[in-house]
């Protein structure tokens, strides 16, 4: 039996998702011997042309060539698999679908007029159908090894959507929110990168974007109560993955409202 | 079960001075890691402790419970190998351990977990850690903002079930053994025998610390009101509040549910099985095969509520809350399944 054939794409995104299946040390030898990296342009020169039998998107579309990309990606493989903010929300690029470009190219750049970009950031998944959605700013090594090993057997990746709190308890970390009154959005986070913040002190940015169900409203109060501008929440709820359904909403809510 | 405990069934009675405690915890450590309540980002967590210097045994209103020594959030259920087909191999086994600090609330929700997991299906997981612990409790002598104990019957004295029992008298402490190898722990403490005026002390603080509850629920046909309201209005209002974080069924010390993952190497020839803390809140809990028969937020925190102040009784004859207060303080809605019941005696209306 031939090895399964994997691709890694790559749009608008700042390649810290690939690098982390790079960063699949020290299992990695293991797994180049069960798998073929038939298309990863950042860790090797060779290419195998497709079909393909999982591929991994990594970044968001901006530009109008990048569509074809994706729908290239939709066609060469069996299973897609959209990675990072990027990937599944349209990534901190996704900011200036809620401002004008034009300025964030000013602010961002010294010659604005060399950047060649679209208005908008938009998630592959907006222009095809996407298999299955790992988020993550970046993506976990250890989902991003579940993925590859359960497609290998042939069976669902276990990533456990839920809320950040659950891993945070199980860390036995004293939650920052009641004890400290620190902002946190692991309430309404998902889950995946083990409370990493949390379990440092910070408060949950938001980056794996909502968890299932997420209760924005009710996140919103709470960080109000805690004395957030209804700015300050549009912000937090924006962030990293904009582009979320649930988030968006979230920022819907506070939006446009004074203090 | 009267929850005061002044009367506590012990082997032995004696008074340790100040210095004592340090003395206790160290004759424990002989035996293996001590753990007990200490200080961490503002709050009280169970953590390794080496001397009486580590511990904080006020009853302080943010504190985590034992619960995690016990039934572990994340807990290695067998690892296995292909050889001549799988050979699974038990993980390995913990030693000797104590648990210090213990308060009366959390000693009756061990009780109620000890009978979760013994009961229909014994778990050898949790029975294991359980027998290697010693549990030296505390009474309490005070009684912080969210406790009703009193309500439930579980604090703030405790009759039984520890191994050593500490009570914090105005000078020194009493100690009293409940088993022989409490007993052989405090021989090795400085103490002298306890007298009645020692033991008349400690009814009264314990009945001092109880009259200053400040939370009440009324447990008297609970269940049967708690089915009577289950269509209440008010668990629309929890409905929109609730995040779904469950992080009530994470710090209650009765809540026992989890999940279990295989985790495979890249060569699919290693496996490790673990199961991990979870909870009715969470959306994936009710998910199985073809749906989710709780897909509803609402609905998940009402199992919660329900299970905890309901169900339980059908199933263990007891009830689920030992009314530590937990789920309420770290609730980042500030959820109140005591209030919320309780407001059902009142006809209506509150939190
Ligand atoms: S610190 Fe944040 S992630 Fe942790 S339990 Fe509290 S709210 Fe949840
Ligand atoms: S009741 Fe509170 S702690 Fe429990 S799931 Fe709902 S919001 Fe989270
Ligand atoms: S339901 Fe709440 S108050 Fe009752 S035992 Fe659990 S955490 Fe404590
Ligand atoms: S309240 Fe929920 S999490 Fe706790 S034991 Fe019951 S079903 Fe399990």
């Amino acid at each position: 039996m031939s090895k399964p054939k994997i691709a890694v794409y790559k749009l608008a995104s700042c390649s810290g998702c690939q690098l982390q299946l790079v960063n699949l040390e020290p299992e990695l030898l293991d797994l180049v011997g069960e798998v073929e990296i038939a298309y990863f342009p950042m860790a090797s020169r060779k290419t195998v042309p497709g079909p393909y039998d999982i591929c991994f998107i990594e970044g968001s579309i901006t530009r109008e060539e990048e569509v074809e990309v994706v729908k290239k990606a939709r066609e060469d493989c069996r299973v897609l698999v959209a990675m990072g903010a990027c990937g599944t929300a349209g990534g901190p690029q996704g900011l200036k679908n809620w401002a004008r470009v034009e300025d964030f190219k000013e602010r961002v750049y010294q010659r604005p007029d060399w950047i060649r970009t679209g208005e908008k950031s938009l998630s592959p998944g907006e222009k095809v159908k996407i298999d299955l959605y790992l988020p993550g700013c970046p993506v976990s090594r250890d989902q991003l090894k579940e993925v590859i090993v359960a497609a290998l057997l042939g069976r669902k990746p276990y990533l456990g959507d839920w809320p950040v709190c659950v891993q945070c308890k199980m860390n036995n970390n004293v939650c920052l929110l009641v004890a400290s009154k620190t902002p946190c959005l692991g309430p309404v986070t998902r889950t995946g990168c083990g409370a990493l913040c949390p379990t440092w002190g910070r408060g949950c940015y938001g980056c794996f974007g909502p968890c299932e169900d997420a209760n924005v409203a009710s996140m919103g109060r709470i960080l109000r109560d805690l004395g957030l501008s209804p700015e300050e929440i549009v912000r937090r709820f924006r962030h990293v993955t904009s582009g979320a359904e649930a988030f968006r909403e979230g920022a819907k809510l506070y939006e446009g409202q004074q203090d | 079960m009267d929850g005061l405990g002044e009367r506590a069934t012990a082997l032995e009675r004696r008074v340790m001075p100040e210095e004592g405690l340090d003395q206790l915890v160290r004759a424990l450590a002989r035996r293996g890691p001590v753990y007990g309540p200490v200080r961490q980002d503002g709050a009280t967590v169970y953590g390794e402790v080496e001397g009486a210097q580590d511990l904080d045994l006020r009853c302080t209103p943010f504190t985590y419970s034992p619960k995690a020594l016990l039934h572990r959030p994340r807990q290695v259920l067998f690892r296995a190998e292909r050889a001549e087909g799988f050979v699974p191999r038990e993980p390995e086994e913990d030693g000797r351990m104590s648990i210090i600090g213990v308060r009366p609330c959390d000693m009756s929700a061990i009780a109620a977990l000890d009978q979760v997991f013994s009961q229909e299906y014994p778990d050898p997981y949790y029975q294991r850690r359980r027998q290697n612990a010693l549990l030296a409790a505390v009474n309490c002598v005070e009684m912080a903002e969210h406790c009703f104990c009193t309500s439930m019957g579980t604090g703030p004295g405790l009759a039984a079930g520890f191994d050593l029992l500490l009570t914090r008298l105005e000078h020194g402490w009493l100690v009293e053994a409940g088993t022989e190898e409490g007993c052989a722990v405090l021989k090795e403490v400085e103490s002298r025998t306890a007298t009645d005026r020692d033991l008349q002390e400690k009814e009264e603080l314990i009945r001092k610390a109880a009259a200053g509850a400040k939370k009440q629920l009324q447990t008297e046909g609970l269940p049967g009101l708690m089915r009577d309201r289950f269509e209440d209005p008010v668990w629309k209002e929890r409905r929109e509040e609730c995040l779904g974080c469950a992080n009530c069924t994470s710090v209650c010390p009765t809540c026992f549910c989890y999940d279990a993952y295989d985790v495979v190497n890249v060569k699919g020839d290693k496996v490790e099985r673990t199961r991990c803390w979870t909870g009715c809140p969470v959306v994936d809990f009710a998910r199985v095969h073809g749906g989710n028969f709780r897909s509803d937020r609402g609905e998940r925190f009402k199992q919660f509520a329900y299970h905890k102040l309901c169900y339980w009784k059908d199933q263990f004859d007891r009830l689920g809350c030992v009314g530590c207060g937990r789920c309420m303080t770290w609730c980042p809605a500030k959820i109140d399944i005591a209030e919320t019941a309780q407001s059902f005696r009142r006809g209506g209306e509150a939190r």
